[in-house]
């Protein structure tokens, strides 16, 4: 049933964006594209968490990476060293971190923005610290191998096209359910929270407890793409998931907007679309190294903060509307006119 | 016995660090309400900058000087060119925004100083001395006796000063400020350029003991954020408390369980602390008011 | 059976500003109880505790037999206590029916799992509030802008939202801060006869108001705070003729808007 006045989810956004997933891979030419797009995926599924966060919490987590780490590194370790499924080890890496982040909400859910900073940051440096140190478990600094392929009814999935559909498949999934959540009671909740927290809590929602509760989504999201991230691989290093990973993921939202899904979906794609441009530059022109793409990342943070608040998105989306309705918003056009007429009278 | 006074000193010293660098933290949150993340960047610079200098034959004084002179200038750029543009936005913004000064300062760095670490004189001798059976490096010493004249000189200055006076107006109640012509404005740019000069005073004592390199703002930056959580957003003292007693806890974690593991020790320990004060240690309730 | 709500000695500082000095009062359901006083008398202030938006310095504050005032704000409104507030607090980016939806989020219970899946249980909860929402919507007459975003409606809309958006709690007490403040004399007429409607559903109301007219009319009992203490109380003939209440008005007798909470 259509129902007048909430803003309901725009099934024809969601339709043009798996066409577009769909045909992607015959557009691109080699196999490192591929690889690179299957990343964007990877990283498609920790943004969307960590934009509900910060758009709809309005919390900021400086270790999503150590999350991500987190569903990586037990996946690695269940399968590799104890040979268990890595579809049984799919819950470990969700729970995981999920528990993780209930342990860590503690200080978010009595208190104000700045701690939860604190504490996720210092939670991802533990984690990283961890990873390297606890070599028992992890194999240290080195790096982990031998992180089993995942196989399903006799097929394998292996790097390359089959890999790609199975990671966009999981971040349709996380899409959908993140855009069911906004578009939810719990939804409403949160961003209601955002525009007066006094009136919010005056109706009866629990504001802490919504602020939790997103805050482990994001963390199992997370674990999701550390899963896929393990299994892509064969092996895996600390490097991967310290504070710089958390930065990228952090700019990822920032830059695409934190408002909607579709933002961070939007930023992982272009962060990704850079970084692989700036790499490939790299390659030819000695004078962009690495420090040049962190130098970009510096500025896109700053100049988006500042002139973009709401990311890029919004921006490109309003563009985008008389064709496709990306935000999903339907206001009736007679309403629309109806309070023009009494902002008049 | 020896063993722990050992780590004991090495914890205070590098504590000393940690509490200037919260203490900068301290200065721009109490009047402007930001915490700026690239504080460790403003420590790296001091570092980096004097071995520059030094490194084209300046004296130790005026290298040490014009060090001083050329953060407290790039902070208040900082100031005036990006933070100033986006004030009105939201606590998670400004954070967001010191983040990325702080990653495009740092890439600038390894621009101009390479990834080696370099290495810097010491203030004066560096014959160590041995004090009940451990040995302190004079290096040390003055490490400390900096973090104190520090502390007194801001105590004086907050105090004692007309500036002081606004300063404090502009944290208390920037509307009242106002009415007492004090600029907030003038105030931001001033409390940007003196935590500025704090980093860099913090650079300039510990690089003769750690090899400064282009990342290391990164640690010493979080570890001053820490200390100012630890000790309670907002709270002088408990910046300088809660620096010196990570430092503390950071060293002795590493001296008796394991040198690898001592951050983790350090930020499991704050993490605690966090669950069971959430307010830190001298904080009040109601501080941060940030993205809630 | 006790009262509807009990206010015992209650006192309220912020620093060294005293809002609320010893008030004391009580009534029972059904009633439409009338606060009023000069500006800066410490209405807000008392609206703002027995909404649990912050604790009483001293004193306690009773609900339907329970003790409200150490509570957290959102566990008093399944009590059965709803409010408006002076200074609006609509969700602006949210439509109205949004709006009124977040007035029915304690009467839902799916959680965030069963809301990401759209499970049975939570499809039918959307379902149910969407029409509860639609009832208060058309009880306060915004019908025609239901699906506008909050923002972009003018005051004498927002007004309405906010009471719809309280009526949507299902309270037993419903507490009014100024509603009628900055509406027009056509609004104002239509506000109090909303405000008997809402009476004659069995809701009781406690209502703060300059608009003497309003009070006098709507009112069966009228509190009389001036600099925090609490000094008459009775019919709108025994306040009105009360020297304390006229001497605390002359003294007083321009108001002013006046952001709170
Ligand atoms: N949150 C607050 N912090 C500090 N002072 C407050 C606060 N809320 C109200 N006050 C003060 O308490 C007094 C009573 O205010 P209020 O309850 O808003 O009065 P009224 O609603 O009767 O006009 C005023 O002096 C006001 O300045
Ligand atoms: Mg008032």
């Amino acid at each position: 049933m259509k129902r007048k006045g909430i803003q309901q989810m725009s099934w024809k956004g969601l339709a043009a964006f798996t066409v577009l997933i769909l045909i992607l891979p015959f557009l691109l030419s080699t196999s490192l594209m591929i690889t690179k797009a299957t990343f964007a995926g990877i990283y498609t599924i920790v943004a969307v968490g960590l934009g509900l966060l910060m758009g709809f919490a309005g919390q900021i987590s400086l270790g999503q990476a150590a999350f991500y780490g987190v569903g990586a590194y037990s996946t690695a370790i269940l399968t590799a060293t104890f040979g268990i499924s890595p579809w049984l080890s799919l819950l470990i890496a969700i729970t995981a971190p999920a528990l993780i982040a209930y342990i860590l909400g503690h200080t978010m859910a009595r208190l104000h923005g700045y701690y939860l900073a604190m504490a996720t940051l210092a939670f991802g440096i533990v984690i990283h610290v961890l990873l390297v140190e606890w070599k028992g478990f992890t194999k240290g600094a080195s790096g982990f191998y031998g992180i089993p392929k995942l196989e399903l009814f006799g097929f394998t999935f292996t790097q390359g096209i089959s890999y790609y559909y199975l990671v966009w498949a999981f971040a349709l999934l996380v899409i959908i359910l993140s855009l069911n959540i906004i578009h939810s009671r719990i939804g409403r909740a949160l961003r209601s929270i955002h525009d007066s927290e006094v009136a919010s809590s005056s109706m009866g929602v629990d504001t802490g407890r919504y602020k939790m509760q997103v805050f482990i989504i994001s963390a199992m999201f997370a674990g999701i793409a550390g899963w896929l991230f393990a299994h892509m691989s064969y092996s895996i290093s600390p490097g991967s998931f310290g504070l710089d990973g958390s930065i990228l993921f952090l700019t990822m939202v920032v830059l695409g907007g934190s408002t909607s899904v579709w933002g961070a979906v939007f930023g992982a794609l272009l962060i990704t679309a850079i970084s692989s441009f700036v790499q490939a530059l790299g390659s030819k022109i000695s004078f962009i190294t690495s420090d040049f793409e962190h130098v970009l990342y510096g500025l896109i943070l700053m100049l988006v903060v500042i002139f973009l608040p709401q990311g890029l998105f919004p921006a490109i989306a309003a563009k985008l509307k008389p064709f496709l309705e990306f935000t999903g918003r339907k206001k009736k056009s007679g309403s629309i006119t109806a309070v023009k007429g009494d902002q008049r009278a | 016995m020896a063993d722990s006074v050992q780590f004991l000193i090495s914890g205070l010293t590098i504590g000393s660090i940690y509490a200037i660098v919260a203490l900068g933290f301290v200065t721009i949150y109490s009047v402007t309400k930001v915490i700026n993340l690239a504080q460790g960047e403003f420590v790296m610079l001091g570092g980096m900058i004097m071995f520059s200098l030094l490194k084209l034959g300046i004296p130790y004084l005026i290298a040490f000087l014009t060090t001083i002179a050329m953060v407290i200038m790039i902070g208040w750029l900082l100031e005036r060119t990006i933070v100033r543009k986006a004030k009105g936005a939201d606590a998670l913004s400004l954070i967001i925004l010191t983040i990325g000064a702080a990653i495009f300062i740092r890439g600038i760095a390894s621009m101009i100083w390479g990834k080696d670490s370099v290495k810097v004189a010491s203030f004066a001798s560096n014959e160590p001395v041995s004090v009940m059976g451990a040995t302190i490096t004079p290096q040390s010493i003055w490490v400390m006796v900096f973090m104190l004249v520090i502390v007194a000189g801001l105590f004086l200055l907050i105090e004692k000063t007309m500036l002081g006076k606004a300063f404090r107006a502009c944290s208390v109640n920037p509307l009242a400020a106002r009415l007492m012509a004090v600029s907030p404005k003038k105030m931001s740019s001033f409390s940007f350029a003196l935590s500025a000069g704090l980093g860099a005073l913090a650079g300039l004592v510990i690089a003769p003991i750690i090899f400064p390199a282009y990342d290391m703002g990164v640690m010493l930056g979080i570890k001053g954020f820490s200390a100012t959580i630890l000790g309670g957003l907002g709270s002088a003292p408990g910046a300088v408390l809660g620096g010196l007693l990570l430092g503390v806890i950071e060293s002795l974690g590493a001296g008796f369980i394991s040198s690898g593991m001592k951050d983790a020790i350090a930020f499991g320990f704050v993490l605690m602390l966090l669950l069971i004060r959430p307010y830190g240690l001298l904080g009040e309730k109601n501080v941060g008011k940030g993205g809630l | 059976m006790p009262d509807l709500l009990e206010v015992k000695n209650v006192t309220k500082k912020f620093g060294g500003v005293v809002a609320n000095q010893g008030v004391s009062f009580s009534f029972e359901s059904e009633k439409v109880i009338g606060l009023i006083g000069p500006n800066g008398a410490g209405k807000s202030t008392l609206f703002n505790m027995v909404s649990a938006i912050f604790p009483p310095t001293e004193g306690e504050i009773w609900f339907a037999g329970k003790r409200i005032d150490r509570l957290p704000a959102f566990k008093v409104s399944p009590l059965g206590i709803a409010r408006t507030f002076q200074n609006l607090q609509v969700f602006k980016r949210m439509t109205v029916l949004e709006n009124v939806m977040v007035g029915l989020h304690t009467s839902t219970s799916s959680g965030i799992l069963s809301a990401a899946f759209k499970l049975p249980k939570a499809k039918k909860e959307e379902e149910t509030i969407y029409q509860q929402a639609w009832e208060e919507i058309e009880f306060v007459g915004l019908e025609d802008v239901a699906a506008v975003e909050a923002g972009n409606l003018p005051l004498g809309k927002l007004r309405l939202l906010e009471l719809a958006r309280a009526l949507a709690t299902r309270p037993k007490l419903l507490l009014l801060d100024e509603i009628a403040a900055g509406l027009n004399h056509q609004e104002t007429a239509g506000m109090s006869d909303l405000i008997f409607k809402v009476r004659d559903r069995g809701v009781s109301i406690f209502v703060v108001e300059h608009d003497m007219d309003l009070v006098m009319r709507v009112s069966d009992r009228i509190i009389v705070l001036d600099q925090g203490e609490k000094i008459a109380e009775g019919t709108s003939k025994e306040v009105q003729n009360d020297p304390r209440v006229i001497e605390a008005y002359l003294g007083n007798d321009e108001e002013k808007e006046e952001g709170t909470v």
